[in-house]
């Protein structure tokens, strides 16, 4: 919805004042629900709701060959899909660039092997190895979405099974790959150093975190800042806007502390996590 | 993207059609439960046929190949059908769009008969998950007047019969393709034959009728499609259009179809015996034969033909003051010596030859109007008789470029 | 080809362990999301789609779309990636998408009263999150429940069902994903249960035309109970929300 010139200089003097419109402060996040184990067809799922903003994410694996230059490699492919639901543009491919903006960032976030370890993924050197397809559903977007879909994929991968391989048969080029008839002995994955994505805004002088729909309309420029292991792993820019060199500065020391903070409470809440509680879209 | 340009029905047209229904007729005079003649036509290769139900024609062509099975079935062939619809069947089709009525004719399609599981996909395996034979059935529509699902799905079985495919044999790891001359080709396992028939709804139900044309089909509420075969199995059912039916009237119309069902497979099949008993008498097969249903044309047919073209109006003016003329005229139909004669002018082309122009002529000249200009015929002349048979108009005869005179002549009847 | 397990064993149990007639637990929620007009969840056995509605509103797009007497509909379908047991590649765009999509704009149009708003567009999106059998009606269930929710007026609810027939000659209802791909037949009836009106029918696979008489009724009979379920689930979310803002009170 087109916020006018009235609204848009209330936030803008409510930023000035560390009182945004929902009372937050700069630095605030708003309340966020995760769950895991939603979808039961994948290996892992989490489903992320940061007040407005919902986002379904679903890892799938399958056994492929990988890369001729990476032999020692798996494989990670993510694939966002903007559902109508959100917003009736998205209908047909309507949601599209956004999607596609998505998944770049999210590429290039995990590109560096200490995201995830992509060795582990390796069956046999050259010839098998562990694709992840990680599937992200936009079911509704109220602002903010890279931070949304960061939290959500890591926690997905967090609770991501992978079975465990019981023998290798090679037969030629026939290759046999059995594994474990027991459905709960899995390895999991070390997500430590999966990425959290941090969006920071400009709106007049300062910088704020998680902006909701209003002051993403009201920014003229946002840093997307992707953190992982105490390093910076990506660094994106989005909007119209320019940066000067000093703003931007403080916008990445910004997205860095707020990302700590985040990524502390976000593996206490997965630790937390008790199986079986699912409840999925019901409550 | 472009519009899709819908067919559209004046109101006239519907009220008018809607009357005639009420008082139990339709427009083309077929009883509500009537369906139109089907023709079935099969081409020079094998799976290459071409139906025409009424106005609606479709042509549909079989083709096959190896592939790689897919990896949920390793030990069946692959079968794809696809309709085209062109823009040459009618005005409101666009070659790129994909609209709605594509997308329902070939799931409806797809649905009667792949997975009704007619043909039998099992006997297309070469090698158990490596080659199979992947048949592919493409129904292109010629005309769109209407019912085209159900032109289609004859087409695509008659075609499927008719079809053949080349013998493959194993030699240890080598598999070799015959070709249609070293080996018989062997025809598709059909296990049975689905084809559908629609039908029309009306009024929620209260005008049923059976094969609709494309202005019927417009005006229809609703339509209900019924997949059955010649066992009176329900091999597919599709209700669409703003229907709010009772269920009562949907099985009604199930037990009809069921009779009907029977006779179109029994057309199909009788179709393609006889085809493949010409092949076999090695007679010429292929379009063409249907095409010209004529042979080729006898002089003398081609003779009396034009003749009784010119004859015709004369008889008309019996009475008229060029008794002359007529009695002439009745004289020579009471005699066998028809006054034109055609020569043949090269190898296509024949010119006809008024053999007693002179005599004509001659009674011209005892006539009233003496205004017209008399021709000097010469002796052998070329002329192209204009005789509107059913006019009374002044006829021309137009003189040949090389006669000596060219003068217009008119004559008066 | 020979199938080793029966659709029904011989003490009349399915697959799954229900009996013939009984249809898979259904749950439902409504006004899940804020952005949509309406929103509606529902959980068919393990099936789970989600529904939303946007409208009425003005055509957007192409304007010369608007109908001068009534609304247009527009349906969209889709399933998310991960929803069939083995991974799609596109969520919507292909044949069976569009098919789906067509099938459900008949039905709604058949059940919304759509008269009441000319020049104006209602937009029923629909994504599918688990597939498991029955996709269709759980769609048209769904639908249903959003378009409420939205406050959109209907003629009446509009319910779907699938029915079968197994090998013994016995119909049976609301289909799973493991007896559709065992190979028996499967009708899909959308019906205005309360008339008894069929708006829909589909069907594939074969069986004889005598069994239709029998199928169908059980398949209506699927739909009048489903209507039943989801009337409640409404009538529930109307006193959540009613309580309060004290509605209850006055009655």
């Amino acid at each position: 919805m087109p916020l006018c010139d009235a609204e848009k200089t209330f936030v803008l003097h409510g930023v000035d004042a560390n009182m945004r419109i929902d009372g937050r402060e700069r630095e605030d996040y708003r309340p966020m629900e995760l769950e895991t184990d939603v979808v039961s067809h994948a290996f892992g799922s989490a489903r992320l709701r940061l007040a407005n903003t919902d986002v379904l994410v679903a890892v799938k694996i399958e056994v492929d060959s990988p890369f001729p230059e990476k032999p020692f490699e798996g494989k990670l492919e993510f694939f966002v899909d903007c559902s109508a639901n959100a917003t009736p543009d998205f209908e047909g491919r309507g949601g599209e660039n956004l999607a596609v903006e998505l998944s770049n960032c999210l590429a290039s976030a995990y590109r560096s092997n200490e995201a995830l370890d992509l060795k582990k993924l390796c069956i046999m050197k050259g010839r098998k190895c562990w694709k992840l397809y990680v599937d992200i559903l936009l079911l509704e977007v109220g602002g903010n979405l890279f931070d949304a879909v960061s939290i959500a994929v890591k926690s997905a991968l967090y609770n991501t099974q992978i079975p465990k391989i019981k023998s290798i048969h090679v037969d030629g080029s026939q290759i046999d790959i059995q594994v474990c008839d027991d459905i709960f002995s899995c390895t999991r994955l070390d997500i430590s150093g999966a990425p959290l994505m941090v969006t920071v805004c400009k709106i007049g002088e300062h910088c704020i975190v998680d902006p909701n729909a209003a002051e993403e309309q009201c920014s003229v420029g946002a840093v997307v800042v992707a953190v992982s292991r105490g390093c910076l792993s990506t660094v994106l820019q989005t909007g119209t806007g320019s940066f000067h060199p000093k703003t931007l500065k403080e916008c990445l020391k910004l997205g860095f502390s707020v990302a700590q903070n985040l990524e502390d409470s976000l593996m206490e809440t997965l630790g937390e996590i008790k199986p079986n509680q699912d409840v999925g879209f019901l409550k | 993207m472009s519009k899709i340009r819908e067919y559209t029905i004046s109101n006239c047209e519907k009220n008018f059609l809607l009357k005639c229904l009420k008082d139990q007729t339709r427009l083309d005079g077929r009883a509500f439960d009537e369906f139109r003649n089907i023709e079935i036509e099969f081409g020079k290769d094998y799976g290459c046929c071409c139906v025409s139900l009424g106005q609606t024609r479709v042509l549909a062509q079989v083709t096959c190949e190896i592939q790689v099975p897919k990896s949920s079935r390793p030990s069946e062939g692959i079968l794809n059908i696809n309709i085209e619809l062109n823009p040459i069947a009618a005005p409101n089709f666009e070659p790129t769009s994909k609209n709605d009525l594509f997308t329902q004719l070939n799931r409806t399609l797809e649905k009667c008969l792949k997975d009704s599981k007619a043909v039998d996909l099992e006997s297309l395996c070469i090698k158990m998950s490596e080659k199979v034979w992947a048949l592919r059935v493409d129904v292109n529509v010629l005309n769109h007047e209407g019912n085209i699902l159900d032109c289609a799905s004859i087409a695509a079985l008659s075609a499927l019969h008719h079809f053949r495919r080349p013998d493959v044999t194993c030699d240890g790891e080598d598999f070799i393709i015959h070709k249609y001359s070293q080996r018989d080709p062997i025809p598709i396992v059909i296990h049975h034959y689905p084809v559908c028939i629609t039908y029309s709804i009306f009024e929620r139900g209260e005008f049923i009728l059976a094969d609709p044309t494309l202005l019927e089909e417009g005006v229809a509420d609703a339509f209900l499609t019924v997949g059955m075969n010649s066992y009176k199995e329900l091999c597919g059912l599709h209700l669409g259009g703003k229907a709010e039916l009772n269920p009562d009237i949907l099985i009604q119309i199930t037990q009809k179809a069921g009779n009907r069902a029977g006779i179109v497979v029994e057309q199909i099949k009788k179709a393609v015996k006889e085809e493949n008993e010409k092949r076999l008498e090695d007679k010429s097969i292929g379009f063409h034969n249907k095409l010209c249903s004529t042979k080729n044309i006898d002089f003398e047919d081609l003779e009396t033909c034009f003749d009784q073209w010119r004859i015709a109006p004369k008889r008309k003016h019996k009475d008229t003051e060029k008794n002359m003329i007529g009695e002439t005229v009745e004289e020579q139909i009471q005699t066998e010596n028809f006054s034109v004669k055609i020569e043949k002018k090269g190898s296509q082309s024949a010119v006809l030859v008024p053999e007693e122009f002179e005599e004509v002529g001659r009674v011209w000249g005892d006539s009233d109007e003496d205004e017209d200009a008399v021709v000097e015929i010469p002796k052998k002349i070329q002329t192209v008789s204009l005789l509107d048979s059913d006019s009374e108009e002044e006829s021309t005869i137009v003189l040949n470029a090389n006669s000596q005179t060219k003068k217009m002549e008119e004559i008066t009847i | 080809m020979s199938r080793n397990r029966e659709l029904i064993s011989n003490i009349g149990l399915r697959l799954d362990g229900r009996r013939a007639l009984e249809l898979r637990r259904i749950r439902c929620k409504l006004g899940l999301f804020s952005e949509p007009d309406g929103s509606a969840y529902i959980e068919q056995g393990l099936t789970k789609v989600l529904a939303a509605v946007y409208g009425p509103h003005q055509v957007r797009g192409n304007r010369s779309k608007a109908q001068h007497d009534c609304a247009i509909v527009n349906c969209q379908f889709s399933m998310a990636v991960f929803s069939t047991g083995e991974r799609k590649r596109r969520p919507r765009g292909d044949r069976k998408s569009t098919e789906m999509s067509i099938h459900l704009h008949q039905a709604l149009i058949a059940a919304i009263k759509v008269e009441l708003y000319p020049w104006s567009q209602i937009d029923v999106y629909v994504e599918v999150l688990h597939a498991d059998g029955g996709i269709y009606p759980a769609c048209v269930n769904a639908a249903t429940l959003a378009l409420i929710d939205a406050g959109i007026p209907l003629k009446e609810y509009l319910c779907a069902c699938t029915a079968s027939l197994a090998s013994n000659d016995i119909p049976m209802i609301d289909i799973s994903h493991q007896e559709e791909i065992m190979g028996g037949p499967t009708l899909t009836v959308a019906a205005l249960p309360m008339s008894g009106k069929v708006v829909l029918l589909e069907m594939s696979q074969r069986f004889h035309v005598d069994h239709l008489p029998k199928v169908l009724d059980k398949a209506l009979k699927g739909c009048i109970d489903i209507k039943n379920i989801l009337d409640e689930a409404v009538k529930n979310n109307v006193r959540e929300i009613g309580s309060s803002t004290g509605w209850a009170s006055s009655t």
